[in-house]
């Protein structure tokens, strides 16, 4: 059981991979930005650009969709640079147009494209410590993305940036245009999900039984079923 | 995971070849607007019930206790400023407000002005009775001046659910158009109120909406 736990821990409570970023850096070069101080807008790019990346290529799992949306994403806070509210914080802001963006992909099919067609990064590593080790991780990390993608939109988006991308609550809700009440709501049942499906893994037959969730529209949009497998 | 030098240097091109304007100050422009659009709102009561073969401005509604149409017009102005309030980016934040604040003004404001306007119908007799097409359309003709000056006012800005802050704006617009209805219009019975007061604020909300969409969407730089 403890096994079972830890592996939950590692999955659910994961902290952002993302380097500590401080927010007040960019709220600043965007101040500077937003006065006339054009080098400034690479202190921005070097503040965001890897979060908003990271972040997109979970979403999309393609290296070239990821790029299009920083690059669109910065560009569109560029166009809001003579309208910057003073002293308003630029990386809710951020993740809100990048969101958007992606969503905008989504829409237009490219996500479910990739997905379908299981795009892989063509710069990720492909060798690996051993072909059982390669296998066991793969299968590993199908499985987690399979429970993630079953999750509800709602949940998933709330526990991403939560857990993935290192967001505050308030942040968070402040992406998602939601109170932080909610975000707390959301991201705990999604971890619970999380917790639950792993365990079940852990110890249910074979087969593998995932608990039944509401399946989200994006993900059931992507032909995914109610165990995660896609139809 | 580090994004690539490449794309850096593709954004760091594409930002100097559209190179923008630093922090422009657009209060003066909006307060410009709003001022536009107070008089563009008064000329449409002035003038446009005299399409209808009626009288123009506040004339019309002399039917009506002065009591009564100060309180009536008191509540709705304060509809219409919490209103807008509450959709405008007054906060140090580059988003609009979150979707439930936005649907509870689209959905709000309808029914407050509805019923703000019923709960006055007991004080006095409606001085004649009508269905209420004039005062939809002059709600109509109104709206669209106070849209037009909270939508520059929300420029830019980022809405995260584009459909509702367009209802919303909308519904803030409908408010100041009915503020401006009520002006001129004496009646308050229920059916007139939901015909000629009610009705086109959600008219005006859902239109809202549709433009919103449009107006919000994130354009390919």
């Amino acid at each position: 059981m403890q096994a079972v736990m830890n592996q939950a821990a590692l999955v659910t409570d994961v902290r952002s991979d993302v380097d500590a970023v401080d927010p007040s850096r960019a709220d600043g070069a965007m101040e500077r930005y937003a006065c006339g101080d054009e080098a400034a807008f690479l202190d921005l790019y070097d503040e965001l650009a890897p979060r908003l990346y990271r972040f997109a290529f979970r979403w999309t799992r393609s290296r070239s969709s990821a790029e299009d949306a920083v690059q669109q994403t910065l560009l569109q806070i560029h166009a809001a640079r003579h309208s910057f509210v003073r002293g308003a914080a630029v990386m809710p802001w951020a993740y809100a147009i990048a969101r958007r963006l992606l969503i905008d992909v989504g829409r237009r099919g490219t996500r479910e494209e990739l997905r379908a067609h299981d795009v892989r990064d063509p710069e990720e590593a492909t060798t690996a410590p051993s072909p059982e080790e390669a296998l066991h991780w793969r299968r590993v990390e199908a499985e987690g993305q399979r429970d993630l993608r079953s999750l509800p939109s709602a949940w998933r988006e709330a526990f991403e940036l939560v857990k993935f991308e290192g967001l505050s609550v308030a942040e968070a809700a402040e992406v998602l245009g939601i109170t932080r009440a909610m975000v707390k709501i959301r991201t705990h049942r999604a971890t619970v999900a999380l917790r639950e499906a792993l365990a079940r893994r852990f110890h249910g037959s074979p087969e593998r039984t995932l608990r039944v969730v509401p399946i989200a529209p994006r993900a059931r949009d992507m032909g995914v079923g109610e165990r995660g497998d896609r139809t | 995971m580090m994004p690539p030098e490449s794309l850096k240097l593709r954004v760091l091109e594409a930002v100097r070849q559209q190179p923008l304007p630093r922090r422009t100050n657009r209060l003066p422009v909006t307060m410009g607007l709003a001022a536009l659009s107070a008089v563009a709102m008064s000329a449409v009561l002035q003038w446009a019930p005299r399409l209808f073969g009626e009288v123009g401005g506040v004339a019309h509604a002399v039917g009506r206790p002065a009591a009564s149409g100060t309180w009536i017009l008191a509540g709705t102005v304060a509809v219409a400023l919490f209103s807008t309030w509450l959709v405008l980016p007054f906060r140090r934040s580059m988003l609009l407000p979150a979707r439930g604040v936005l649907l509870g003004v689209a959905i709000g404001v309808p029914l407050l002005v509805g019923a703000w306007l019923v709960l006055w119908h007991t004080t006095y007799d409606d001085p004649f009775t009508r269905i209420g097409w004039r005062c939809f359309a002059l709600t109509a003709l109104t709206a669209p001046w106070p849209f037009a000056t909270l939508a520059y006012a929300s420029r830019r800005m980022e809405p995260r659910h584009p459909g509702m802050a367009g209802a919303a704006l909308g519904a803030a617009a409908g408010a100041w158009a009915a503020v401006m209805v009520e002006l001129w219009c004496p009646l308050a019975v229920h059916s007139h109120v939901l015909v000629g007061h009610v009705l086109p604020l959600v008219v005006v909300a859902l239109a809202g909406s549709v433009i919103g969409v449009r107006m919000f969407r994130l354009r390919r730089m």
